[in-house]
This record gives structure tokens, C-alpha cells and sequence, in this order.
């Protein structure tokens, strides 16, 4: 994951598409790119992906890109283990029509369950955790929010979703300067 | 109140900015600030505009014009807010 601080500008999501993109495949590939070897693409559903110059000889097509941002920062992040989505976003209360509709009922009572102070991180993660899941999707806001329900087991975080296995759940949260990163990787379709 | 006109406030409502910044044309993820303001403005638009209009609908639709005609065509051109 790599995370560039600065506005919200096309730049800065190259920047960080670009350096995920050569640290994946200078870590897991022992290959050494430069900038001018990738270029970034969208889909027409807006979902980013990347190509390699064709000397390289390499197939970009079973790689998933992410990239999100706030006002302050990007982060992007690249894998071949599946569908990825990637999301941060800045710890706030949300207006309540938005906290009404997109927690499900099971959300609602598991954060209410928590103490004040809590409970704007944790509808901040639960937003942030479901974003990423659409995201791997590659459907976004097209999909209803509610439709994925965030669960906790005591230790962990899971998600339920009725359309695809989750490979890989992670999630950061910054305090410092509050903050919640979260990834999601779902396993292909068969 | 015309469609047009209850699609823009709700709009200007949800993002408080004028309506007259507005113009159908604009793509609504260039308007808002970021996917939570998203969200907001299309459960908004199913709340607001009628019990015909679907979530599922309006959340694949992309500039104003799109949301005007979408709810035109589900409230069969009623007018009343």
C-alpha cells in the first residue's frame, strides 16, 4: 500500500498507482520498472487499471488496481491474489440520513453498543470497509452499501456478501491523524 | 413544483451550494466531494422525488439531465412536491 500526502489531484494518483505498481513488481517479480513503463487506464464502469510497455512483455490483465483518496492523501495498491478495492477516509459524524441508510439494522446495534467516543470511528470503518468491497466488485455505489453487512467476532472484522468469497480483509486505523485505511481482496469468479 | 426544479434543489440542498452553480449537464461525481456526499444525494433523490424512484436506478445514473428525465419518465410528469 502506498500512500502519497498532498491534494486531490490527478497527479497524485499516478504518483500512487505508479510507485504501487513498481514496488509490486520489484518485490514479487524482481523486476524494476520505471514511471514511463506504466500508464494507468480507466474502465468504463471507473475502475483503474494499468498497462506495461510492450517490450516487457508482461500481462497486466490479471493484476487489480485501487486507488481512493481524501482531501490530504491517496493511496493505491496493487495484487494478483484477486479483485482488490482499497478505500481511506477521515473519521467524521455522518449526517444522519446517510448513518440511517447505509448500516443494517445488526451495524446500527453493534455500534450503538459502543461507548460515544467510538462511535464515529466505527460507522467510519463500516463505511469504509463496505466501500472497499465495492470497489473489488467493480461496481461502487451501484450496489446499495447495505447489502454488504460488516460482522465482528469478537477479535475480527468479517464481511458478509452474497456475491463473492473475501480473500483478504485488512484494516488501519490512525488516531494520530484520524483516519481509517481499509483493503478488501475478493477471490475470482470461477 | 417541475421535476427540473425539485432535482436541483435537492441537489443544492444536499452539496449547499446555489442552484444557479448548477447545470444539468454536470456529472454528479464531479459535483459532490466525496462518495459519502454520493450517497447521500442518491438515497435523497429515491426519499424526495417519490415512491417510484429505485436506489438501484438512480445509483447508475450519470449527469443531472439523467436523474430529470429517469424521475419524468417513473412520475409520469407529475409535478406536485
Amino acid at each position: 500500500m502506498v500512500i502519497v500526502v498532498g491534494p486531490r489531484t490527478r497527479e497524485n494518483s499516478e504518483l500512487a498507482a505508479k510507485t504501487a505498481i513498481k514496488r509490486y513488481f520489484l518485490k514479487n517479480k524482481k523486476k524494476k520498472l520505471d514511471f514511463k513503463d506504466i500508464k494507468i487506464k480507466k474502465e468504463l464502469k471507473g475502475r483503474p487499471i494499468f498497462s506495461l510497455r510492450k517490450h516487457l512483455k508482461i500481462d497486466t490483465s490479471r493484476f487489480s488496481l485501487s486507488i481512493s483518496h481524501t482531501d490530504r492523501y491517496t493511496i493505491a495498491d496493487v495484487t494478483s491474489r484477486g479483485r482488490l478495492g482499497v478505500d481511506i477516509e477521515m473519521i467524521k459524524k455522518f449526517p444522519a440520513i446517510v448513518y440511517k441508510s447505509f448500516l443494517t439494522n445488526n451495524e446500527r446495534k453493534w455500534i450503538e453498543a459502543r461507548s460515544r467516543s467510538k462511535r464515529y470511528l466505527y460507522t467510519t470503518l463500516f463505511w469504509s470497509l463496505k466501500e472497499a468491497c465495492l470497489k473489488a466488485l467493480g461496481e461502487g455505489l451501484r450496489i446499495h452499501p447495505s447489502k454488504i453487512e460488516v460482522k465482528n467476532s469478537g477479535r475480527h472484522f468479517y464481511l458478509s456478501n452474497q456475491t463473492s468469497e473475501v480473500a483478504q480483509l485488512w484494516y488501519n486505523i490512525n488516531y494520530r491523524h484520524d483516519y481509517v485505511i481499509t483493503k478488501v481482496v475478493l477471490k475470482e469468479e470461477r | 413544483m417541475p421535476i427540473e426544479k425539485r432535482v436541483l434543489r435537492i441537489v443544492s440542498d444536499t452539496l449547499k451550494v446555489p442552484e444557479t452553480r448548477i447545470n444539468t449537464d454536470d456529472k454528479l461525481v464531479s459535483l459532490v466531494s466525496d462518495s459519502i456526499q454520493l450517497f447521500e444525494l442518491l438515497i435523497r433523490f429515491e426519499k424526495e422525488l417519490g415512491e417510484t424512484i429505485r436506489y438501484e436506478d438512480v445509483a447508475h445514473i450519470e449527469k443531472v439531465s439523467d436523474i430529470v428525465e429517469y424521475a419524468t419518465l417513473r412520475l409520469g410528469g407529475a409535478s406536485t412536491s
